[in-house]
């Protein structure tokens, strides 16, 4: 009888226990990972913070269930944490918008060209404003700024205008009448981030 | 000895048998208890908050909720209490809080853990906080208005009497000296300009005519 009681038991804890192995094998999903030609490596970090893996080409890895935090590197790319949730299969694509560094590098070679942009859209007010705050986002293919009327002073403060442009096949194009505010219900087809970064833009006297 | 060899087939037999039905059992009651709910990812730091739904706990980690509106409360000694209301669906499933340090062991704590409210911050940027979903649907901004100083006023209508159509449009009555102040107002109380209509009075854009 004894016997038997301890043979029920060891055959239940490896039930339980090829149970649980089964569990934790299922929990591993494959996930394809394709990463840009301007990223070099990419770093993934669980829920508690720990470097899982760290890739360095097109590969596909398994990885529990769960939330993760990828950093990607690269010589234009920005390295903003992106945000993974893995619940099944799947194939994910790294494409990071550029660094800031890069942006600002290649920020006053576009610059002209929107200028000229605003001065042919708007002839008959543009020589009224002065560009300002202007930034460069995303891949360098979006843009935007500031216009601030040349009369406005602290002491007398004129409505300053934002603006967005495009680039599209090369060529710059201003997408939005300038406004007080970019909304993102009047701008759909403009980025959220975009939108965000503009409308916080402020101007120091 | 047969006899003995067949008792321990049977046991086994019975055994398996058992844990077959355990774990049919198991997923039945599993797929039961989430069906219909919503797998959702809680990130709280520090990460022994105490979060509830409507008064249900949760963890960190994940969840099955079911969709549907809830009252967000997030809290633990030391740290400020958090409040919202929230949606969980499939397209907002989940929750990332970071409390803010009120007490001086709570700030110390904070320093010594700010790679943790980095991390939360960097998962933000794609979830955003939960304050940051379609704001006009819940208009917590209400709670702030009418406003009025002696520069400005900031009020609020909306743009139909449908319920089913109404959108919130937030009214500004000002010169245009302060416009903008009274925009940065709007920004200071924690809300995204980005999210709202406006109709802003003696307003007419240059760039329109």
């Amino acid at each position: 009888m004894k016997k038997k009681i301890i043979i029920l038991l060891i055959i239940l804890a490896l039930l339980v226990g090829a149970s649980f192995f089964l569990r934790y094998i299922l929990s591993f999903k494959n996930i394809d990972f394709t990463l840009s030609s301007n990223t070099s490596s990419l770093a993934i970090f669980n829920s508690k913070n720990v470097e899982v893996e760290n890739i360095n080409s097109n590969q596909s890895i398994k990885l529990q269930t769960g939330n993760y935090v990828l950093i990607p590197e690269g010589n234009k790319i920005s390295s903003d944490a992106i945000n993974l949730l893995i619940t099944k299969d799947e194939i994910i694509n790294i494409d990071p918008d550029y660094s800031n560094s890069y942006l600002d590098s290649i920020l006053e070679s576009e610059k002209a060209e929107v200028q000229t942009i605003l001065n042919s859209k708007y002839p008959n007010i543009i020589n009224s404003y002065s560009i300002k705050n202007y930034q460069l986002f995303k891949k360098g293919d979006w843009c935007g700024g500031l216009l601030v009327n040349n009369n406005s002073s602290f002491n007398n403060k004129k409505d300053i205008f934002r603006f967005v442009a495009k680039k599209t096949n090369g060529v710059w194009d201003i997408i939005n009448y300038p406004d007080l505010i970019l909304t993102s219900e009047n701008y759909p087809n403009i980025p959220r981030s975009v939108i965000n970064t503009i409308n916080s833009f402020k101007f120091d006297y | 000895m047969i006899d003995n060899n067949r008792n321990i087939i049977k046991l086994v037999a019975i055994v398996l048998l058992t844990f077959l039905l355990l774990s049919i059992g198991y997923s039945i009651y599993n797929s039961i208890s989430r069906s219909g709910k919503v797998q959702t990812v809680i990130n709280l730091v520090p990460r022994d908050t105490i979060l509830t739904l409507d008064g249900a706990k949760y963890k960190n980690g994940t969840n099955y909720i079911s969709a549907g509106e809830y009252d967000l409360i997030a809290s633990k000694e030391g740290f400020a209490t958090f409040t919202r209301k929230i949606t969980i669906n499939e397209d907002s499933n989940q929750i990332n809080i970071g409390l803010s340090p009120e007490s001086k062991e709570a700030t110390e704590w904070v320093s010594k853990n700010l790679k943790e409210y980095n991390l939360l911050e960097n998962i933000q940027d794609t979830q955003t906080s939960i304050a940051g979903e379609k704001l006009v649907n819940q208009y917590p901004i209400i709670e702030n208005l009418p406003y009025e100083n002696y520069l400005y006023s900031i009020g609020y209508k909306f743009n139909s009497t449908k319920p089913e159509d109404k959108q919130l449009v937030v009214t500004i009555h000002t010169s245009e000296q302060y416009r903008q102040d009274a925009l940065l107002q709007i920004e200071r109380w924690g809300f995204n300009l980005a999210d709202f209509n406006y109709e802003i009075s003696d307003y007419t854009n240059p760039f329109k005519i």
